[in-house]
């Protein structure tokens, strides 16, 4: 079985996020990126759909800029990944979801798979554009969010569970497919040791940002980002003194309507 | 009881600043993470320097003792509040007062909490390598109040090796500023090192200057299987033998640990067998170099098994810290902590051990391996006396191997009873000495640390 997965570079959660001086885009000075989130969820369930058929192998394919996501690709390789292909994104240029999708199903078409899994969205714009919008582009069908996938050798096609309202449906489906994955239903592994060390010396194929335009057109990112700006920080709280819990309540009451006015 | 009505009335009239007093509102100062609890008659959250001094003056006048706060995450009852007692708030003090990339020091309130502090540093390239295990929520001023540690020290030393400066008022209400910006100084005993470690016994802190150590370019978590009959004095002179693997950090859990810490936070730690966890200190350029020679250590060493890799370090402690609540979802209650020296551990693994299954407690055993120091956690009642029978015999386990009764969670209230067994008599007179030249109304946190108070009659060992 011919295995895809769909890996972005994502500021570590642990990081303090600024906008730039502009606010028109993450100050990315300093920030770590790292696979986690639903990448690292889509990178396991195609490792585990792997094992359940021998013979098969896994591409990890990443669009974004060197080295960052590079580094995402080595860490793919080294949790079990075979190859790794990375769509190279030219400095400068600030994609939007529809973009990414096209230079990345432009990577994709090179290589015949049977399943391409995805996180349901990236973790850091939470966009959910590039799944289905891959499918689309490949002309292939699309499944989301999924809870559960597996490979039926008898029958030679997986079965899968989407998360609906209240409830699962489950569904037998043949590749070639996309199926965008529901985060931390599995349980990630951690790399091995001798698998780093491995992933070091495997060679990365790139695909040039000269070979995504000559392939889909002249990209430009159909929408801008016009502004990024942090929550305003919190006001001081402001502490009620009262002798009875009658009086407490009378005073929030009368301070949500006089001062918060989010009471008529 | 609450304040007494006068009391009270001073309080607010001199102190600027946040005085609670409501019981509901008190509950969360009534204790820590030793299990402990005394509510305090009320928590004031003073404005300023001059606010805590005047705060002093109104305790002394009214002989009602103060204990200062900052995480509340102290494991032998450093900052429950002493019966009768206030509890001053340090939680706002939360400033960042200076940093200097070219000094490479930075200058706090003691509220800030050691990750704020991380990840505000993490921009300059610089960090304050001791990590406690509740780094999350513990403070700066709770470091140095306790010269807390974590796994990092095994490389960079506890907290005392990287305090350059405090700023504390005293227990007279004197204002101390002691330490240098140098790197050294030769100027008489250390004073600062008299209130690092004071348990707030001494002096608040107002502000601690911290010095701060490059962040290193790369570190990465390596996790393997420990042999079950692995001999410990045998294997870490040879496995940190010289030219000695880049280690920041070597700590040790047992199997039900792993597995505790894997139900409790979901962790992917190995649960077959007791695991060691380390930190790898690296370059870009070295580091598959410096991973194919630690590989090769550790084979060398007894550590047959493969080692995983955690690529953010830190991901690996911040779940390692949560020994300590994993252990309290399966009924742990005693967290303790004593060190030996290398040649010794093997007696502490077995000794501790033994005296588990003599007072018939479940114990489970982690702790910082490559500094001797281990963190037994046993399920017993607190309150009880087997608690107290298995924590003395701890004790005098360790100081029989010629350990430390505590390594990096200080004295407190459970520990202070044994006081002298680490410092002998003399040494403790001479410690009661400078307790009364800076505090001579004891009314510091009185009855922690110290065998006895004269707030506290008999003190802890009564």
């Amino acid at each position: 079985m011919e295995l895809l997965v769909l890996i972005k570079p994502v500021p570590d959660p642990d990081t303090r996020l600024r906008p730039n001086a502009a606010g028109t885009a993450l100050d990315t000075d300093g920030v770590k990126w790292v696979l986690t989130g639903y990448d690292e969820s889509a990178v396991e369930q195609a490792l585990l759909l792997k094992e359940s058929a021998p013979g098969s192998r896994v591409r990890a394919i990443a669009f974004g800029p060197a080295p960052r996501t590079e580094e995402i690709l080595r860490s793919a390789l080294a949790l079990g990944c075979d190859t790794a292909t990375w769509v190279e994104q030219p400095s400068g240029l600030v994609p939007d979801p529809m973009l990414s999708a096209n230079a990345l199903s432009w990577a994709c078409q090179k290589t015949p798979f049977d399943l391409l899994v995805v996180g349901k969205q990236a973790l850091d714009d939470e966009a959910g554009v590039v799944g289905p919008a891959v499918a689309e582009r490949l002309g292939v069908a699309d499944y989301g969010p999924v809870v559960d996938l597996r490979w039926d050798p008898a029958a030679g096609k997986f079965n899968l569970a989407r998360a609906v309202e209240g409830g699962l449906e489950r569904i037998t489906a043949s590749g070639p497919m996309v199926v965008c994955l529901q985060q931390a239903w599995n349980d990630p592994r951690t790399a091995k040791l001798q698998n780093v060390l491995k992933a070091r010396r495997t060679t990365i194929d790139k695909v040039s940002w000269a070979e995504v335009q000559a392939g889909v057109g002249p990209a430009v990112p159909g929408t801008r980002l016009t502004s990024f700006r942090l929550p305003p920080p919190r006001t001081g709280a402001k502490m009620i003194a009262f002798k009875t819990p009658e009086e407490a309540a009378q005073q929030l009451v009368r301070l949500l309507r006089e001062e918060a006015k989010t009471l008529p | 009881m609450p304040l007494p009505r006068d009391a009270s009335e001073a309080l607010r009239t001199e102190v600027a600043g946040t005085v609670t007093e409501d019981p509901d509102a008190l509950t969360r100062f009534a204790s820590d993470a030793s299990h402990m609890v005394q509510l305090p008659v009320a928590a004031v959250a003073p404005r300023d320097r001059e606010a805590l001094q005047r705060l002093v003056a109104w305790a002394r006048r009214w002989k009602i003792p103060l204990v200062a706060r900052g995480g509340g995450s102290s494991l032998d009852g450093e900052s429950v509040p002493p019966p009768g007692g206030v509890v001053v708030d340090f939680a706002g003090w939360n400033a960042i007062v200076e940093i200097s990339d070219a000094d490479r020091l930075v200058r706090v309130g003691p509220g800030v909490v050691n990750r704020d502090l991380h990840r505000i540093l993490a921009s300059h390239g610089l960090f304050f390598p001791p990590n406690p295990g509740s780094w999350t929520m513990s403070t700066i001023g709770g470091n140095a109040a306790t010269n807390a540690a974590g796994p990092r020290s095994f490389r960079y030393g506890s907290t005392r090796n990287w305090v350059r400066g405090l700023e504390a008022v005293l227990g007279t209400g004197e204002l101390l500023r002691v330490g240098h910006r140098t790197r050294k100084a030769s100027t008489g005993p250390d004073l600062l090192g008299f209130l690092v470690g004071s348990e707030g016994t001494l002096g608040m802190f107002t502000e601690v200057c911290l010095a701060l150590a490059p962040v290193p370019e790369r570190r990465v978590g390596l996790v393997l299987p420990v042999p079950d009959d692995l001999s410990f004095r045998r294997t870490l002179p040879r496995l940190l033998a010289s030219p000695a693997p880049a280690f920041s950090a070597v700590e040790y859990l047992d199997r039900a640990t792993a597995a505790a810490l894997n139900r409790f936070a979901s962790g992917r730690l190995p649960e077959d067998s007791a695991l060691l966890l380390t930190e790898l200190e690296s370059t870009a350029a070295d580091e598959e170099t410096d991973l194919e020679r630690v590989a090769r250590r550790f084979s060398e060493t007894g550590f047959t098994g493969e080692p995983v890799v955690y690529a953010d370090a830190d991901q690996l402690w911040t779940l390692r810290g949560q020994s300590g609540e994993a252990l309290e979802q399966e009924g742990v209650r005693i967290h303790e902590d004593v060190a030996v020296p290398w040649s010794r551990l093997d007696e502490l693994f077995e000794g501790t051990r033994a005296l588990a299954k003599r007072h018939d407690v479940l114990v489970r055993l982690f702790g910082h391996l490559g500094d001797g120091n281990l963190h037994p956690a046993f399920v017993v009642d607190p309150m009880s006396d087997r608690a107290r029978i298995v924590r003395r015999d701890l004790v005098l386990l360790a100081k029989r191997l010629g350990g430390t009764l505590s390594a990096e969670h200080g004295v407190g209230l459970l520990k202070a009873p044994y006081l002298a067994l680490e410092h002998g008599e003399v040494g403790v007179s001479v410690l009661e000495a400078i307790k009364r030249r800076c505090d001579p109304d004891g009314i510091l946190n009185p009855g922690k640390l110290y065998p006895a108070s004269p707030l506290v009659p008999g003190g802890a060992a009564s």
